[in-house]
């Protein structure tokens, strides 16, 4: 289960002035990649397991 | 944003992946077959007369040569996985800043926009938005020192009112008079709801108009029409010095910048 907020605090404060677009841009992009990297993986990882699967794999 | 890890605590995508344990079986794999070998040449005692070496080298080699190959294609396909692994994870992580942290939080101004209580308040969210938008289009496409403009139309003439990226200030005015060739291409462009992409003005034909001023500092651009419904409310664009800079994605980014623009800038009826 996952909950949180639609906007986090760092979006409100990039939108209303409050931080430079180079900091919110930089922290944004660090949590993009690190989100990415553990999606992709985790779906290369499910996929590899499915395929070494006899039960499953075709 | 104190609860996420500081960059240098942030493994790049690549780095991050798991270390192959490839190598190490390969190694494993190479010394088990040469040990046999060794054993089985040694079986009968070492060899004595130089023909004997020879043969015993010649099966060493013929030994090692499949053994080479495969390990050769075996890390060729992980090298192979791990790039796609990587343009997968860049992909992914362009999407999720365009979607969860451009557009979701610029769209919570443009409701803003709509709600102000007046014309002060409205004015100054307007101003906030045109610079949130430049900002975030610099910052999404893909251009190295990559700079984004909006040029508002205001009275039949296109000036810059927000702008974001590399030092130079745009100071390019697009008008309507017979004389500024390039100017009426941009109103053109704005009034036909239309949007030009273009990968090296050096290298390419543009149509008359698009060309460059003499002096400018970008090589590679993208312009796109900022307007809702009828309205026509300026062009947004962005340029880096860098021919090819920009692809079909980051002129998807680029549209959407301009819908949502127009979107806060229009008056309601």
């Amino acid at each position: 289960m996952q909950r949180g907020q639609v906007l986090p605090d760092e979006a409100r404060a990039w939108t209303a002035g409050l931080v430079l677009a180079s900091d919110y841009f930089a922290w944004a992009r660090r949590r993009a990649v690190s989100k990415a990297s553990a999606a992709i993986r985790g779906r290369l990882d499910h996929r590899r397991v499915r395929s070494e699967d006899p039960g499953t794999s075709r | 944003m104190s609860t996420t890890p500081s960059l240098a605590d942030q493994p790049s995508p690549t780095a991050a992946w798991p270390r192959s344990r490839l190598r190490a079986y390969i190694a494993l794999e190479a010394f088990a077959v040469a040990l046999g070998y060794a054993v089985a040449v040694l079986w009968d005692g070492l060899p004595t007369t130089p023909s004997r070496w020879a043969l015993v080298a010649a099966g060493a080699v013929a030994v090692a040569i499949p053994l080479g190959i495969k390990s050769r294609r075996e890390l060729r396909q992980e090298a192979e996985a791990r790039s796609a692994a990587t343009i997968a994870i860049e992909a992914d992580t362009k999407l999720r800043l365009v979607v969860g942290d451009v557009v979701t939080p610029i769209a919570e101004v443009v409701g803003r926009v709509h709600q102000a209580a007046d014309e002060a308040e409205r004015g100054s969210l307007r101003g906030q938005l045109k610079q949130l938008i430049v900002e975030a289009a610099a910052n999404l496409c893909d251009g190295e020192r990559a700079r984004a403009t909006f040029f508002e139309l205001v009275a039949g003439e296109m000036r810059a009112a927000a702008w974001f990226g590399r030092g130079d200030q745009p100071e390019t005015v697009f008008t309507d008079a017979p004389d500024d060739r390039r100017g009426q291409e941009a109103l053109l462009l704005v009034r036909f709801h239309d949007f030009l992409l273009v990968d090296d003005v050096r290298a390419e034909a543009l149509p008359r108009g698009a060309e460059p001023r003499p002096g400018a500092t970008y090589r590679s651009f993208i312009s796109v029409a900022v307007f809702c419904a009828e309205e026509n409310l300026g062009m947004l664009s962005v340029d880096a010095p860098e021919p090819y800079a920009f692809d079909e994605t980051d002129l998807n980014v680029m549209r959407a910048m301009a819908q949502l623009l127009g979107a806060g800038l229009v008056d309601r009826l």
